[in-house]
C-alpha cells in the first residue's frame, strides 16, 4: 500500500510530463481537418485577432457571412454581445446577484477588473457604415443590459442570399467571474467574447425572426453552424488552446501567430497561458489534447482516459464524434471558475492538486462536458429556452458512461466502504429537492425558479434512465442513434425530441405500452406530478400497496410467503391495490428491480415481518465511538 | 530517547490491565451510541428489504432515502455524541490520574488506581483544562485563519499545490507547538503526582522541563503520536477492505484500539522514564 502512494506521490508530482502520457504526440498535424461539410453552415466568421496581454484584450477584425435561411427578406441583423454580461452589475447575467457571485464579492472590483466586447467599425459587402445605425436591444427586458446587439441593414437580405459584415472589434476580458476572464500568471480564456449572430428562425406557430436572448446565468448556448477561420496572434511563450483544428503556426518577434480552422460548429473558444502544459494522444482518429497547469498533472492520464471512454461510449450507443479533434482544457485553481463548461470542440474541466484516486468528479466533469459536444454542440439546441436537451441528456450520459467504466456504485465515489454511483447521485438530487410542485423540465431557463440542476439536470437523467430501465438499454440506444442520426447538426426542440419518441416506440411497443411510456416523458417534461409508490401493510395474507404521487407506472409486485413461496404480480399503481394470498406472507416488494427510478422513497417500496439485522452498523458506532474519544483524549 | 520509548512500550505492556480497563469504560459509551444508532436504523428501515441491502453495505442511496422520510432519525445520536465527549474527557481525567499513578508508583493495584484517580482528580483536571484552552487556542489561531480564507487565498496564487504547501507548513508548526503543550500538560501532571506541589509549581517545572529537553520529548511525542495515527488508519483499512463475519471485524477493531491505548501509555511511561519518575 505504500508503495501505492509512493507511486501516486511520483505520479502526481515529480515524474516530468512526457513520462505520464505514453503516447505523446509531437507534431499538430494530427488535428485534421475533415474537408467535408456536415451542416447548413448559415453562419461562418472568418477573424484576425492580436491579443495584447497586458491589457487583457483581443483587438480584431471578422468578416461575418450570413446566410438567410428564410423564405422572408431580412432588414435587420442581432447580436450576441455576450462579454458584456461582465460589464457591470447592471447587466443581465449579474443584476440580482447582490453583487455576489460564488460567494464574492463582485461590485466593489476596480475598471480594470470588469471585461466588454465593443464593435468600432461595422460595414456590410457594400461598404455601407453600419455603425452608428447599432444599438442594444431589451426584448428580455433590462434596459441596462449590453448582450444583445440590433444591426439594422440598409438593404434586405433576400430568402437564400447572403451578407457579408466586416466587424472590427475589441474584447477586454474581465478578471474572471464565471466563464470568460483572466486569472493570475496571463492566463486568459476567451468564451463568448466576439459579436455573434443570433439565430434566424421559425419559431413553433411558424412565424419567422431572430431567436437572441440576453445572456443569463443558467443558460447560454443558441447558435447557427459554420466554419470559424481563426487567426490569433500572442506572445510566444503562451500556450495556445482552442476550438477546432491548429492548421498553421509561425512565431516572430517574440510573437506566435497561429490558425485555427473549425468547422461544422456553433461557436469558437481560446485560451492562452504560460503554464499550461500539452498532453496529445488519439482515439482512433480523433485527435485528443489536454491542457493542464502543471500542479494537475497527475490528471492527465485520467482526462484522457476519461475522454476515451467517453469518444468509446458515444460512439457504441449514440453516434460517432464527427469531429477531427477535441481540446479538453483544465484550468489553473486560481482560474477554476472559468471551469466545468463545454464550448464546441473545446471544454474546460476543474480539478485540484492531490485530487484523490477514490474520488472522480473531475473524470465525471471532463465526461459531462464531453457530452455536451453531442448534446449542444451537434444536436444545437436552444438552451436558453430548452435547456433539457442538452443539460438532461448530458447528465443522462454521463451518468452510463462513468457506471460503466468506473462501476455501477462506485463511479463517483469509493472509499473507506462508502460508495456512490452516478445515477444515484442524478437520482438523490432530484428525490432530496425541497419542493416538488413546479418541477416541469421543458421551459426556459429564467421560468424555472427552483433547484434548476435538481429539475433540468437530474430529474431528466432520471426520466431518461426510468425509460431505459422500462423500455431496455438496446432500444433506448436504438431510439437515441436514430434520434442523433437524423437531427444532428440541426437545432432540434423539445417537440422534436417527443415526436421522435412517440414515433420510435409506437413503431418498437404495442400501442398502450408506448402510450405508457409516452405519458411518464410527457409528464416529466410538461408537469410535476411525482411518484411515491409504498406498502401500508402486511395483515397476514393480506398486503395493502398504495401511492403517494399523482405519477403512475406498471410495476412488478413481489411477495414472498412464509412457505417460501415468490408470487410475481403487477400493479398500475394507479389506484390502491390489495392483494391476498393464501398463505401468510413474510415480506413484499414493489418494483424488486427498481425500474421506477423516478420513485421519491424507494425505501418504503418493501416491507417485511421480520426486522433487519444491523449489527454491523451497532458495532461500527461502537467502535467509531471508542475511537473517537481515544484521539480526544489524546489533547487532555 | 530511544531508550525512554523502549521503556515506555515495557511498562505500558505490563500495565495492560489499566489499559483495558479504559477500553471498557469507552466499550460503555460506545453501547449507548451503538444502541441508538440501531433504534434508528430499526425504527426508519428496519422492516424495509432496503434495511437488508444496508446491512450487506453502506448503500448510500438507502441511507439517504431514509433521511428524506425520517429526517430526525439520527437526531438522539447528534444529541448524545457532544454529551458524551465531554462526560468522558472528564471520565478520562480520573483514568489519566489512576494511570499516571500507578505507573510512577510502579504499582499494579486496582486501590491504588481508584484512590490515585480520586486523589490527583482536581489538579489533573485544573492542568488538563487549561491545556485544552491553549490548545484550542493553537488551533483557532493558526487553522481557522487558514481554513476560512481557503478559496480566497488558493485564488490569488499562481499554483494550488502552493496552497497544499502551506497546509503542511501550517500543520507541522502545529505538530511542534502541539507537542510543546501536550508534552507540558503531562510533564505537569508527573511533576504533581510526583512532589505533591502546587498546581503552579507543577506547571511551572512542567513547562521548563519541556522547553528544556523540548527535541527529544518531542521526538518521543511523535513517535507515539505517529503509532497511534498509523493504527487508526490500519483499523480503518482494515475495516473496510477485508471482507469478514462482523464480529470478527468488531473483534479485531478493539484491538487496534486497545493498541492505540497501550501507546497512550507508553507515551506517559516514556516521559516520565525520560524525566526519570521512573
Amino acid at each position: 500500500m505504500l508503495m501505492m502512494y509512493i507511486n501516486n506521490f511520483l505520479r502526481c508530482c515529480l515524474l516530468p510530463a512526457g513520462v505520464i502520457v505514453g503516447s505523446i504526440i509531437s507534431s499538430y498535424g494530427q488535428c485534421t481537418p475533415l474537408n467535408t461539410v456536415q451542416s447548413e453552415r448559415v453562419a461562418d466568421y472568418k477573424m484576425k485577432i492580436i491579443l495584447d496581454h497586458d491589457k487583457k484584450m483581443a483587438t480584431g477584425t471578422a468578416i461575418i457571412t450570413w446566410r438567410n435561411p428564410s423564405p422572408k427578406a431580412v432588414k435587420e441583423i442581432k447580436m450576441y454581445m455576450y462579454l458584456n454580461a461582465f460589464k457591470n452589475m447592471k447587466s443581465t447575467w449579474l443584476r440580482g446577484t447582490d453583487g455576489e457571485i460564488f460567494g464574492r464579492q463582485m461590485a466593489d472590483r476596480s475598471a480594470e477588473e470588469w471585461g466588454y466586447v465593443t464593435i468600432d467599425h461595422i460595414a456590410n459587402n457594400d461598404g455601407a457604415d453600419l455603425t452608428s445605425g447599432i444599438k442594444y436591444v431589451h426584448a428580455d427586458g433590462n434596459e441596462d443590459d449590453e448582450t444583445v446587439l440590433l444591426v439594422p441593414l440598409p438593404r434586405e437580405v433576400q430568402s437564400g442570399d447572403s451578407i457579408v459584415l466586416t466587424v472590427d472589434f475589441r474584447s477586454k476580458l474581465p478578471k474572471t467571474i464565471a466563464r470568460s476572464g483572466y486569472g493570475e500568471n496571463n492566463f486568459h480564456l476567451f468564451v463568448h467574447w466576439y459579436p455573434k449572430l443570433g439565430v434566424y428562425e421559425q419559431n413553433e406557430v411558424g412565424q419567422w425572426g431572430w431567436n437572441c436572448h440576453q445572456f443569463m446565468q443558467r443558460t447560454e448556448f443558441y447558435g447557427d453552424f459554420g466554419k470559424y477561420d481563426m487567426t490569433i496572434t500572442c506572445d510566444d511563450s503562451f500556450t495556445v488552446g482552442a476550438s477546432g483544428c491548429l492548421i498553421e503556426e509561425s512565431s516572430t518577434d517574440g510573437l506566435q501567430t497561429v490558425r485555427y480552422l473549425a468547422e461544422d460548429v456553433i461557436d469558437f473558444a481560446w485560451c492562452v497561458s504560460p503554464e499550461l502544459e500539452v498532453y496529445e494522444d488519439l482515439w482512433e482518429d480523433v485527435y485528443i489534447k489536454l491542457l493542464l497547469p502543471r500542479d494537475h498533472r497527475g490528471m492527465a492520464d485520467r482526462y484522457m482516459m476519461a475522454t476515451k471512454h467517453a469518444l468509446q461510449y458515444f460512439d457504441e450507443h449514440v453516434g460517432r464524434y464527427p469531429y477531427p479533434g477535441i481540446t479538453i482544457m483544465d484550468p489553473p485553481f486560481h482560474s477554476l471558475r472559468n471551469g466545468f463548461m463545454e464550448y464546441p470542440t473545446f471544454a474546460t474541466a476543474g480539478t485540484i492538486y492531490g485530487m484523490p484516486s477514490w474520488f472522480k468528479g473531475s473524470e465525471s466533469l471532463a465526461i459531462h462536458e464531453f457530452a455536451h459536444q453531442f448534446f449542444m454542440g451537434v444536436l444545437a439546441n436552444n438552451e436558453k429556452e430548452e435547456a433539457w436537451l442538452d443539460e438532461g441528456f448530458v447528465t443522462y450520459y454521463e451518468d452510463r458512461i462513468m457506471e460503466a467504466y468506473y462501476g455501477q456504485h462506485t463511479s463517483q465515489l469509493d472509499v473507506f466502504g462508502i460508495k456512490y454511483g452516478n445515477s444515484a447521485l442524478s437520482r438523490q438530487e432530484y428525490v432530496s429537492m425541497r419542493d416538488h410542485s413546479s418541477t416541469a423540465i421543458a421551459r426556459p431557463g429564467w421560468e424555472i425558479t427552483g433547484d434548476y440542476k435538481g429539475i433540468v439536470y437530474s430529474k431528466t437523467a432520471t426520466m431518461l434512465k426510468t425509460l431505459e430501465n422500462y423500455i431496455s438499454v438496446e432500444k433506448m440506444d436504438e431510439m437515441m442513434r436514430a434520434y442523433f442520426d437524423e437531427y444532428k447538426f440541426t437545432h432540434p426542440r423539445t417537440s422534436t425530441f417527443v415526436n421522435h419518441a412517440d414515433r420510435f416506440l409506437k413503431s418498437s411497443f404495442s400501442q398502450s405500452e408506448a402510450d405508457i411510456y409516452m405519458s411518464l416523458i410527457k409528464a416529466c417534461l410538461f408537469g410535476s406530478d411525482t411518484v411515491d409508490y409504498y406498502v401500508e401493510h402486511i395483515e397476514e395474507n393480506v398486503v395493502t400497496l398504495n401511492s403517494k404521487g399523482a405519477l403512475s407506472m406498471p410495476v412488478a409486485i413481489e411477495l414472498i410467503t412464509i412457505t417460501n413461496d415468490t408470487i410475481i404480480q403487477k400493479w398500475d399503481g394507479a389506484s390502491p391495490k390489495i392483494i391476498e394470498t393464501g398463505d401468510a406472507i413474510s415480506s413484499v416488494h414493489i418494483d424488486p428491480q427498481e425500474k421506477l427510478y423516478l420513485d421519491l422513497n424507494l425505501n418504503n417500496n418493501s416491507l417485511k415481518v421480520e426486522k433487519s439485522s444491523f449489527s454491523r452498523y451497532i458495532l461500527k458506532a461502537i467502535t467509531s465511538v471508542q475511537h473517537t474519544l481515544q484521539s480526544l483524549s489524546f489533547f487532555l | 530517547m530511544i531508550k525512554s520509548i523502549k521503556r515506555g512500550l515495557e511498562v505500558a505492556i505490563r500495565f495492560w490491565p489499566l489499559a483495558f480497563l479504559i477500553l471498557l469504560v469507552q466499550l460503555v459509551f460506545g453501547i449507548i451510541v451503538g444502541g441508538q444508532v440501531g433504534d434508528a436504523l430499526d425504527h426508519s428501515i428496519g422492516f424495509s428489504q432496503a434495511g437488508d441491502l444496508f446491512s450487506q453495505g453502506f448503500d448510500y442511496s438507502v441511507y439517504q432515502d431514509m433521511l428524506l422520510e425520517f429526517p430526525d432519525a439520527l437526531n438522539n445520536v447528534k444529541c448524545t455524541i457532544p454529551i458524551m465527549i465531554i462526560a468522558y474527557l472528564i471520565i478520562s481525567i480520573f483514568l489519566q490520574g489512576g494511570l499516571i499513578s500507578s505507573i510512577i508508583k510502579s504499582e499494579r493495584s486496582w486501590k491504588l488506581f481508584i484512590q490515585n484517580g480520586v486523589r490527583y482528580y482536581f489538579p489533573f483536571l485544573i492542568i488538563g483544562l487549561l491545556f485544552l484552552v491553549l490548545i484550542f487556542g493553537l488551533t483557532l489561531l493558526l487553522w481557522v485563519p487558514l481554513l476560512t480564507n481557503a478559496i480566497a487565498i488558493v485564488e490569488s496564487l499562481a499554483s494550488d499545490r502552493l496552497f497544499f504547501f502551506s497546509i503542511y507548513a501550517v500543520g507541522i508548526v502545529y505538530i511542534l507547538v502541539l507537542s510543546l503543550l501536550v508534552n507540558a500538560s503531562v510533564n505537569s501532571r508527573i511533576n504533581y503526582a510526583m512532589l505533591h506541589h502546587s498546581i503552579f509549581s507543577s506547571l511551572k517545572a512542567g513547562f521548563s522541563w519541556t522547553f528544556k529537553k523540548y527535541l527529544p520529548l518531542t521526538g518521543i511525542f511523535i513517535f507515539f503520536g505517529f503509532l497511534s495515527f498509523l493504527l487508526l488508519f490500519l483499523s480503518i483499512r482494515f475495516d473496510t477492505s477485508i471482507s469478514m463475519n462482523v464480529w470478527i471485524s468488531f473483534i479485531m477493531t478493539l484491538l487496534f484500539i486497545f493498541m492505540r491505548i497501550l501507546m497512550r501509555s507508553a507515551y506517559y511511561a516514556a516521559l516520565m522514564d525520560y524525566s526519570e519518575a521512573i
